[in-house]
Parts: structure tokens; C-alpha cells; sequence
């Protein structure tokens, strides 16, 4: 491979991510419902937590610095959510005004 | 030096926890992460208890006048082988067993580390290695690189086949096992902290108690953006400690640094 293939591949995966971005919010948002109901789903909170860990992590090395801030924000909003246990209403509402900002970012 | 001073990092402190080339020692940068412009003599104490006192004023008598901290305001800123042996690499103890003394201790510091939680804390801390290397001609440097997202790990993939740097991946416990038990050992090891099915840091202790692998440097790289979390990288052995998300360029200077290559 040279060193100009390598190039184009890096920008392929950028671009790949951004193009990706939007299933990956719906994934999030489908899985704060499995979390915010009546029987609250465990696994879905952990799946949850480390979706939104891996994108604040990643998302500023694909050039999206807001998405990284925002998917941080979104993962300090779900700490000390206990498993099993239904979030409260001010959590929800910043949980999901974060995802808001994710859409448009 | 009063007890009560609040020491703060001085703009040169911050810029030499995100140069990803310090030449500072463990001890040193460890100060420097504590230091977020609310930490006082004591609480500095009390979080290195295990180094005597005097040696703890004179490093921080040092700092100061290498205009890496300041006193009161706010925080400014954030050989080849056949392989190796590898089995049991995640079965062996590497804490210390609960009721002893050294567990008694180290839950003692952690709960101090605890204080010192805070989201947003940005650094690319990289060791500068202590000997320049040199390369023989057509040698290649091997980078394993443990990170479990996919679109990341390929990112950072081409990026280091970029910069002529020879990639190994690893995603899990068991490609891990699997990557060290290949030969060349690598020269050096970019460890992400939240994994599928270990963590990070007990990887780190792993490899720094390894007869073979100790020698390794090892960089963090995680989106765990604390000082608590850095001081425990730190604390550890890391020999770097980048948080996500950074721009890759930063990869290759902090690999060069930890490896003396110019």
C-alpha cells in the first residue's frame, strides 16, 4: 500500500464515521427506552454506557470535537443510574436534550 | 512551605502534560496531575504518604522553580524473541489479597484519588525515553495497539502504517494473549482502559509484572479523563497517558518519545 492509498483510506474512514453516525444515535436512543419504562432493562444501561464512552472517546479523532463533548455529557448524565432502576425525570430530560445536540452536531 | 497553600499548574506545568514528550519522572508528573489549583500541601501528603516528607518538599520546592507550578489560582489548564509466554498472563494475582496491609493501603489511596474526579481532563503525557535509539536499516517498530472500537482501531491502524510504525491489533482478553504470544515482542503497547472483558489497568499491572514484557512502554489511551483515572495509569506504570479524544498525530510523537527515536 503507499503511502497515498493509506491517505485516501484515512479520509474513507472518516467519512465512514460521520455516515455512521446517525444508526449509531438511533441505537442510543433505542436503548434509553429499553432503560426508561416500566421494567427497566439492566443490560441495556451498561450497552448504553459504553456506547456513549466509546463515541465520546472516538469521535473527536474522526474531526466531530462537539460530538465527543456532547457523547461525554450524555455518559456524566447516566452516572449513578443504577441497574434495573428507572431514571428520574431531570435525568431524562437531560439525557435526552443531549441526544438532541448529538442529532444536530 | 505553608501547609494550607493551594498550588495551582503554572502555564509551563500545563504545556508539559500535553507536550507528549516530558522528561519529568514518575513522581514528578504524578504531582503535576494531582495539582487541579484546589489541591493543598496536605492533600499532596497525604496522597504520596508512602514517600518521606522531606523528599516531597523538595520536589515541590523543585516544580516551583522550574515555573511548572504556582501557589494559589486555579488550575490553567489541564529485542526479538521466540515469542513469549504468555498462558496465565490473565489468571495470576496481581493485587494484593483483601485485610492485608498493602490492600489496606492501597484502598487508603484510592479513596484519596477519589477527591480528585474530574470530567474534561485533558492531557498527552508521553516519558521521554532516557537514550536516544537508533534504527538499524529496515527495522521496523511494532505497535500493539488494544483498543475494542472497531472504527477507532482502524483509524489508528492506517495512521501508524502511515508513519511506517508496523501495527498489531488486539481487541479482547484473548487477542491479547494471543498477540504478545507473537513474535516480535512489541516495542511498544497502546492500551485503551474500558474493554469488553478486562480492564485496562489490570492489563498494565500484568504487563509491568511480566519477566519479558515489563520493559515494554506502555501509552493509555482512554476516553477515562480524570485525574483520578491518569494518576492510576501513572501509578501503575504507564510509561504515556493520551486521552481521547486527541488528534492521531499525537500517536506517532508520543510512540517516538517513549522509544527515544528523534
Amino acid at each position: 500500500m503507499t503511502w497515498q492509498d493509506l491517505g485516501k483510506e484515512f479520509q474513507k474512514l472518516r467519512t465512514e464515521f460521520r455516515g455512521s453516525l446517525p444508526a449509531k444515535l438511533r441505537r442510543l436512543r433505542s436503548l434509553w427506552e429499553r432503560i426508561d419504562c416500566e421494567e427497566p432493562d439492566a443490560d441495556a444501561l451498561e450497552i448504553l454506557k459504553r456506547e456513549v464512552h466509546t463515541m465520546a472517546g472516538s469521535a473527536g479523532s474522526f474531526g466531530l470535537p462537539q460530538v465527543s463533548k456532547f457523547a461525554a455529557a450524555a455518559e456524566a448524565a447516566l452516572e449513578g443510574l443504577k441497574e434495573g432502576s428507572r431514571p428520574g425525570v431531570k435525568r431524562a430530560a437531560k439525557f435526552l436534550a443531549l441526544l438532541d445536540k448529538l442529532d444536530k452536531a | 512551605m505553608d501547609e494550607k497553600a493551594v498550588y495551582a499548574l503554572a502555564r509551563k506545568g500545563t504545556a508539559e502534560l500535553n507536550s507528549a514528550e516530558t522528561s519529568l519522572s514518575a513522581l514528578e508528573l504524578k504531582v503535576l496531575v494531582l495539582i487541579d489549583g484546589q489541591a493543598n500541601l496536605g492533600r499532596i501528603l497525604k496522597t504520596f504518604h508512602e514517600h518521606p516528607q522531606a523528599e516531597m518538599l523538595d520536589l515541590l520546592h523543585k516544580l516551583k522553580k522550574a515555573d511548572l507550578i504556582a501557589e494559589g489560582g486555579k488550575d490553567s489548564g489541564g529485542g526479538e524473541h521466540g515469542g513469549i509466554e504468555a498462558s496465565g498472563f490473565f489468571s495470576r494475582p496481581v493485587f494484593a489479597a483483601p485485610g492485608t496491609a498493602e490492600a489496606e493501603a492501597a484502598a487508603q489511596s484510592d479513596q484519596t484519588l477519589e477527591l480528585l474526579k474530574r470530567n474534561g481532563y485533558v492531557v498527552r503525557i508521553a516519558k521521554r525515553a532516557a537514550e536516544e535509539r537508533k534504527l538499524a536499516k529496515g527495522e521496523k517498530i511494532t505497535v500493539l495497539v488494544i483498543e475494542d472500537d472497531a472504527q477507532l482501531a482502524k483509524l489508528v491502524r492506517i495512521f501508524l502504517m502511515m508513519h511506517e510504525l508496523v501495527p498489531r491489533m488486539a481487541a479482547n482478553k484473548d487477542e491479547i494473549v494471543a498477540a504478545l504470544r507473537l513474535a516480535p515482542k512489541p516495542d511498544v503497547v497502546l492500551l485503551d482502559v474500558v474493554l469488553p472483558d478486562i480492564d485496562g489497568f489490570d492489563v498494565l499491572a500484568r504487563l509491568k509484572q511480566h519477566p519479558i514484557l515489563k520493559s515494554v512502554p506502555v501509552i493509555m489511551m482512554t476516553a477515562k479523563a480524570s485525574r483520578e483515572a491518569v494518576l492510576k495509569g501513572l501509578a501503575r506504570g504507564a510509561d504515556g497517558y493520551l486521552t481521547k479524544p486527541f488528534d492521531v498525530d499525537v500517536i506517532s510523537q508520543a510512540v517516538k518519545s517513549v522509544l527515544g527515536i528523534r
